[in-house]
C-alpha cells in the first residue's frame, strides 16, 4: 500500500469517526429523530429482571424479551409519558406497574413474576418406608428413621426465633445492632424491613448513591398497611426487593417493596399456614405438624 | 555476517540456530557467523561455543566466536554490550584481516534462538541491492515466535502472536517503524554510528535512532515482509512462564528510553526539518501512551462512569446505553479476533507427532484471552517500565530463557 493510499483510509476512516461519534453519543443521551423529522428527547424503561423468556409490554404492545444470558430488559425510544408497563412469562402471574416516563431519565422496574401454580412438597419426619423393603425383612416394620432435612428445617425454625448475629464482626456491627433485629426487624444486605402497628416500613442504611430505586428515599418509607393483621414477614426468597408476609388468617402473601407511583403488587402464595421460615431459595411452612417447601427456583 | 549473542542457553538451541543458517537456499561461504559468548556466563558457554565451532566452523564462510568481558565501565551487561564487542572483534579478526570492504557486508543480528526461513538471505541481499539508499536503511523482518508454539502455554501464545501480528502491521507503517529484535544493516553503517549502544536495555530500536540522528533524519527502517522464526515464552512451570512473560513486555515496553534521546538530539540537531520531528514527536507519543493505557481504559471506562456518576447520573439514558455500548463496540472490534486466529493459525508450523492431542482448535479460541492479556502483558509491564524510568529507577538487561520441551 502507498502512503497516498494509507493518507486517504486514515482520511476516510476519521471522516466516519466524526459522523459516527456524534451520532452515538446523541443517541446515547437519548435524542432521536420522529416521525416529522424534528429531533426530540425520549426517555427509558430498564426491567430489571431474573426470568428467562420474560416479555415486557408498553401500553399492551409488545417491546421486547428477556436474553438468554442478559436477562434485564431495556427498552429505548419511549416518548415522555404515563405508561402501563406488564411483564409477562407464560406459567407465572402477570405483572403490571404505571410509571412515568421522563426525557432523558431511565425509570426501573423490578417486577416479581410469581409462577401461576407453586408446587409445594411436603418434608415428613422420617423417611417412608419402601414396601418391598418390608416385604423382605418378613412383614416386620422396622424402626422409622429421621428425615435429615426434616430435622434442619426446624433447626431453621429455632435459629429464626433468636435475634440474627453474624460469627465475624462487621464495619457496622455497631449500626446493625442499633437497628435491633428480631422477627418483627429484619435486615437484608443494607435493607431494612420492620413491622410497627401493623405497618410496614422500609429504611436504606447503606450509602446515598448506592440508594435501590425500588426504595427512593434515604428516611423510613411507609410501604405497607394491610387491612388484615401481620402475623410475621420475611424477605422474599433470593429477593432484596420484596417480602413475604403471613396474615393472622394463615395466608402467605408475596408484596413488592417498590410503591412508586401509587401501585403496589402483591400475590397470594400459601392459602393457609401456621408458621413459615425463607431460607435462600426456599420457602419452608406448617400446615398443623405437617412441613412444606416451596423452591423458588425451580 | 551473523551476530548470534548467547548467554547460558542450551547447546541443543544454538545447534539447531546454526543448522538453519546451513540450511539456507544462500551459499553458507559467504556467511560469517559470530557467537558471541559473554564471560559473566562462566565456563560452559565458552565450551559449548568451543564445540560449535568444531562441528560447523568450516562450514561457514568464517565462525568467530568472541567472549566479552565482564566488568567494562560504562557497560550495560546484556545484548547490545555483547553485539557491539562482537561486531568489533569481527571487524579486527575478519573484515579487516581478510580485506573484506565494509560496504560490502550486512550485519543480521539474531537472537540465538532465531531461526530463518530458507529465503532469507536471498530476500535481503535482493532488498539491499535494490534499494535507493541502502547503507541509509535498516532491514526488519517480521518475527515470528513460533518456534516453541505447540509446548508453549495459551496466554503465551496469545502474546507472543500478538507481538507477530504488531510487527506485521508496523511493516505497512513504514514511517513509524523503528527497528525491533532481529534486524540486518550494513556493517558500514554500523561502524559509522559506533555499533549498537552498549549501555542500553534497548539496543535494538536504539541502533535505529542512533542512525537516524547521524544521517539527519536521512534513514528509514525498511521492511522485509519476510518472516524469521523466534522462541514464545516458555518456562519450566506456568507460573515462571507467566514471570518470564511479564518481564519482557517490561523490557520492551522500555523502550520509552529512546524518547528522552529522540527529543534530546531533536534539540540539538537542525538538519532534521521540524515538521519531521514533530511527526515523530506525535508518533512516539501516542505510541508509548497507547500501550500503556488504552488496555485500562477499555477495561475501566464502560463501567467506572456508572460506579463513580453517582445517583443521579445512574437514572439518565447515557447511563443505561453506557455498558450496552461498550458491549456493542467491543464486540465489532472483538471481531478481528476471529480474523486474528486464522492468520495465527497459517502462521503455525505443521503439529509434530507427539503433540497431536494439540487440536488448532484450542488455537483459535485462546483468542479470548485478549482482553486479559493486553491489560496483564500489555498495559501494567509498560506503566511498570514507564514509571521505572520517571522515577530513575532504570533497569538493567534481563535475558529472557530460552527452553524448549524435550
Amino acid at each position: 500500500m502507498t502512503p497516498k493510499q494509507q493518507f486517504r483510509y486514515i482520511l476516510g476512516l476519521f471522516a466516519v469517526f466524526i459522523i459516527v461519534i456524534p451520532l452515538i453519543i446523541f443517541y446515547s443521551f437519548g435524542y432521536r429523530i420522529s416521525d416529522n423529522f424534528k429531533v426530540v428527547k425520549t426517555g427509558g424503561i430498564f426491567v430489571s429482571n431474573v426470568e428467562g423468556g420474560a416479555s415486557v409490554l408498553l401500553n399492551g404492545k409488545f417491546k421486547k424479551s428477556a436474553g438468554m444470558i442478559d436477562r434485564n430488559m431495556l427498552v429505548q425510544n419511549v416518548k415522555p409519558g404515563n405508561y402501563t408497563v406488564n411483564v409477562e412469562k407464560e406459567g407465572y402471574r402477570p405483572w403490571v406497574k404505571y410509571i412515568k416516563v421522563q426525557e432523558q431519565l431511565v425509570e426501573v422496574c423490578f417486577p416479581l413474576l410469581v409462577p401461576s401454580e407453586l408446587k409445594s412438597e411436603e418434608i415428613t419426619k422420617y423417611i417412608p418406608i419402601d414396601k418391598s423393603d418390608l416385604k423382605r425383612k418378613g412383614g416386620k416394620r422396622p424402626k422409622p428413621e429421621l428425615n435429615d432435612e426434616y430435622t434442619d428445617v426446624i433447626e431453621l425454625f429455632k435459629e429464626a426465633k433468636k435475634p440474627a448475629k453474624s460469627i465475624f464482626p462487621t464495619w457496622n456491627s455497631k449500626e446493625i445492632a442499633t437497628l435491633r433485629l428480631g422477627p418483627m426487624r429484619k435486615l437484608k444486605g443494607k435493607i431494612f424491613l420492620s413491622n410497627e402497628n401493623n405497618k410496614m416500613y422500609v429504611k436504606w442504611i447503606g450509602k446515598k448513591d448506592q440508594l435501590p430505586f425500588f426504595i427512593n428515599t434515604m428516611s423510613k418509607k411507609l410501604i405497607y398497611a394491610p387491612e388484615k393483621t401481620i402475623k410475621a414477614f420475611d424477605f422474599y426468597p433470593k429477593r432484596e426487593d420484596a417480602f413475604v408476609v403471613q396474615f393472622d388468617d394463615g395466608s402467605l402473601f408475596g408484596v413488592e417493596i417498590d410503591t412508586r407511583f401509587g401501585y403496589q403488587n402483591s400475590y397470594r402464595i400459601v392459602k393457609y399456614c401456621s408458621r413459615f421460615i425463607v431460607n435462600y431459595e426456599m420457602l419452608f411452612y406448617f400446615v398443623g405438624d405437617k412441613l412444606y417447601s416451596i423452591d423458588f427456583e425451580s | 555476517m551473523i551476530m548470534l549473542p548467547f548467554y547460558k542457553e542450551d547447546e541443543k538451541l544454538i545447534e539447531k540456530t546454526l543448522k538453519s543458517l546451513l540450511n539456507c537456499d544462500y551459499n553458507s561461504k559467504r556467511l560469517i557467523i559470530v557467537l558471541a559468548a559473554e564471560a559473566r556466563a562462566g565456563k560452559e558457554p565458552l565450551e559449548i561455543a568451543a564445540r560449535m565451532n568444531k562441528k560447523f566452523g568450516k562450514e561457514f564462510g568464517h565462525f568467530l566466536v568472541t567472549v566479552h568481558p565482564d566488568g567494562i565501565v560504562g557497560e550495560m551487561a546484556g545484548k547490545g554490550s555483547n553485539i557491539s564487542y562482537a561486531a568489533e572483534e569481527a571487524r579486527k579478526l575478519v573484515l579487516d584481516k581478510k580485506k573484506i570492504p565494509y560496504d560490502d557486508v550486512l550485519v543480521s543480528a539474531f537472537d540465538i534462538d532465531t531461526i530463518v526461513y530458507s529465503q532469507y538471505f536471498a530476500c535481503l541481499t535482493w532488498m539491499f541491492l535494490a534499494n535507493e539508499n541502502p547503507y541509509n536503511t535498516s532491514f526488519q523482518p517480521v518475527p515470528v515466535f513460533n518456534n516453541n508454539i505447540f509446548e508453549a502455554p495459551a496466554i503465551s501464545r496469545v502474546v507472543a502472536f500478538s507481538g507477530t501480528f504488531w510487527q506485521m502491521v508496523q511493516q505497512e507503517r513504514q514511517k513509524r517503524m523503528a527497528t525491533f529484535s532481529s534486524h540486518s544493516v550494513a556493517f558500514s553503517t554500523l561502524y559509522k554510528v559506533g555499533y549498537w549502544q552498549s549501555n542500553m536495555v534497548s539496543e535494538d530500536s536504539r541502533i535505529f535512532w542512533n542512525c537516524y540522528m547521524k544521517f539527519n533524519g536521512n534513514y528509514i527502517v525498511t521492511p522485509m515482509a519476510y518472516p524469521v522464526s523466534m522462541d514464545a515464552n516458555l518456562a519450566h512451570s506456568f507460573w515462571q512462564t507467566m514471570k518470564n512473560i511479564y518481564k519482557q513486555q517490561r523490557r520492551w515496553a522500555y523502550g520509552v528510553e529512546n524518547f528522552a534521546y529522540i527529543m534530546f538530539n531533536f534539540s540539538k540537531n537542525q538538519n532534521i526539518p521540524k515538521w519531521e520531528k514533530f511527526k515523530i514527536f506525535i508518533i512516539n507519543v501516542d505510541g508509548y501512551w497507547s500501550l500503556a493505557t488504552n488496555p485500562l481504559m477499555i477495561f475501566l471506562l464502560g463501567w467506572l462512569p456508572i460506579i463513580l456518576g453517582g445517583r443521579e447520573f445512574n437514572t439518565t439514558m447515557v447511563s443505561f446505553n453506557l455498558p450496552y455500548i461498550t458491549r456493542d463496540i467491543m464486540m465489532i472490534t472483538m471481531s478481528n479476533l476471529i480474523l486474528s486466529s486464522m492468520v495465527a493459525v497459517s502462521l503455525m508450523p505443521s503439529v509434530p507427532e507427539t503433540k497431536k492431542r494439540v487440536k488448532k482448535f484450542y488455537h483459535i479460541i485462546q483468542w479470548l484471552l485478549v482482553p486479559l492479556t493486553i491489560t496483564i502483558f500489555g498495559a501494567i509491564p509498560a506503566l511498570d517500565a514507564q514509571t521505572r524510568l520517571m522515577f530513575g529507577r532504570y533497569m538493567g538487561f534481563w535475558v529472557t530463557p530460552k527452553h524448549r520441551s524435550e
